[in-house]
């Protein structure tokens, strides 16, 4: 039957042959019967030398004993490292270093602190000091600005006092009108680019 | 779904550490990295450290060169990794303890170990 159906893929059949079962050694599925020609057939094991077996035995006893023991020792090497690493006497004593250092550098930092702050201290009494400093400036140019614009404003008071005198009310307006009238006033002048006021040299020009 | 804690993995899925030969190289030129690695990982996929490695292809005059990390080696068989049966050939010379007389002999006479001992492999 396997040969029929391995020959199907050698013919040209227009499509790609399809491999149902690979060729090898051996067969026959479970599901198949066994061949007429192994009825009576009765699978024996090979012969037993005892004298090898027994030596083959030993060998294979003392070799495994050998690689138990050897696998023990490390065993108990592996859990020796491992309690001398948690609770030996190199690590209490490590321990008893890294609490020392802790300390000293917490000691240190501390005493970093103290002078950081200090230092904060000083700086802050100054800029204080720099403030106070800073601020009767301040109150003094204020002061003294206000005092300018006071007198600014008191000189122009007294300005205008003055210039009062001079104004033309009801009564001396009859008197200013003939003052001005009775002085006549030319204002036949030019100024040049460089103003240079130029008047006329002669009369009737 | 249910989603077991790593005890109850290990539990159930088992599993352990074994020291093999992982295969390396590229066509007709093999070469073998001694290998701790999960017993359930591909031999040539992820390892847990590298023990060393094995050439079998350097021999001159009969003799092969083996690098071997053999505190390492130690560690991991306390730690409880097993061994392939390659990787106990090659450590039965240190382990002296040789299976069988025909072993022994093939050992002495056929291929003369020439171990170079590496105290400080890094896994590569």
């Amino acid at each position: 039957m396997l040969r029929a159906l391995s020959t199907l893929g050698a013919r040209p059949l227009g499509r790609p042959p399809t491999q149902f079962l690979l060729l090898a050694r051996g067969r026959k599925t479970r599901h198949d019967p066994p061949a007429k020609s192994k009825i009576g057939r009765v699978a024996t094991p090979p012969a037993v030398d005892p004298a090898e077996f027994f030596v083959l035995t030993e060998r294979y006893r003392q070799y495994r004993q050998t690689v138990r023991a050897l696998r023990q020792e490390f065993v108990t090497e592996v859990r020796r490292k491992a309690h001398e690493a948690r609770s030996g006497v190199l690590a209490e004593r490590k321990a008893l270093q890294d609490a020392a250092e802790h300390r000293e550098l917490m000691a240190w930092n501390q005493a970093e602190n103290q002078r950081l702050h200090e230092l904060r201290m000083a700086r802050l009494r100054q800029e204080a000091l720099e403030q106070e400093r800073r601020q009767a400036e301040e109150a003094a140019r204020e002061a003294r600005e206000a005092e300018a614009w006071a007198q600014l404003k008191e000189r122009e008071v007294l300005q205008l006092q003055e210039d009062a005198k001079n104004f033309i009310t009801r009564e001396n307006l009859e008197a200013r009108v003939e003052e001005a009238l009775d002085s006549p006033k030319s204002y036949n002048w030019a100024i040049t680019r460089e103003g240079l006021v130029v008047k006329p040299q002669h009369k009737g020009s | 779904m249910v989603q077991l804690t790593p005890v109850l993995y290990k539990a159930y899925h088992g599993g352990h550490l074994t020291i093999r030969l992982a295969l390396g190289g590229c066509t007709k030129w093999p070469f073998h990295h001694i290998v701790a690695s999960p017993n359930k990982c591909p031999t040539d996929g992820h390892f847990m450290e590298q023990l060393g490695s094995y050439d079998p292809l350097s021999s001159s005059y009969g003799k092969k060169l083996i690098a071997l990390n053999l505190d390492q080696i130690w560690h991991c068989i306390g730690c409880g990794a097993h061994l392939s049966k390659p990787v106990e050939k090659l450590l039965e010379v240190l382990l002296a303890a040789q299976k069988t007389d025909t072993e022994a002999t093939e050992t002495r006479e056929l291929t003369s170990v020439n171990i170079a001992v590496g105290t400080r492999l890094k896994s590569s």
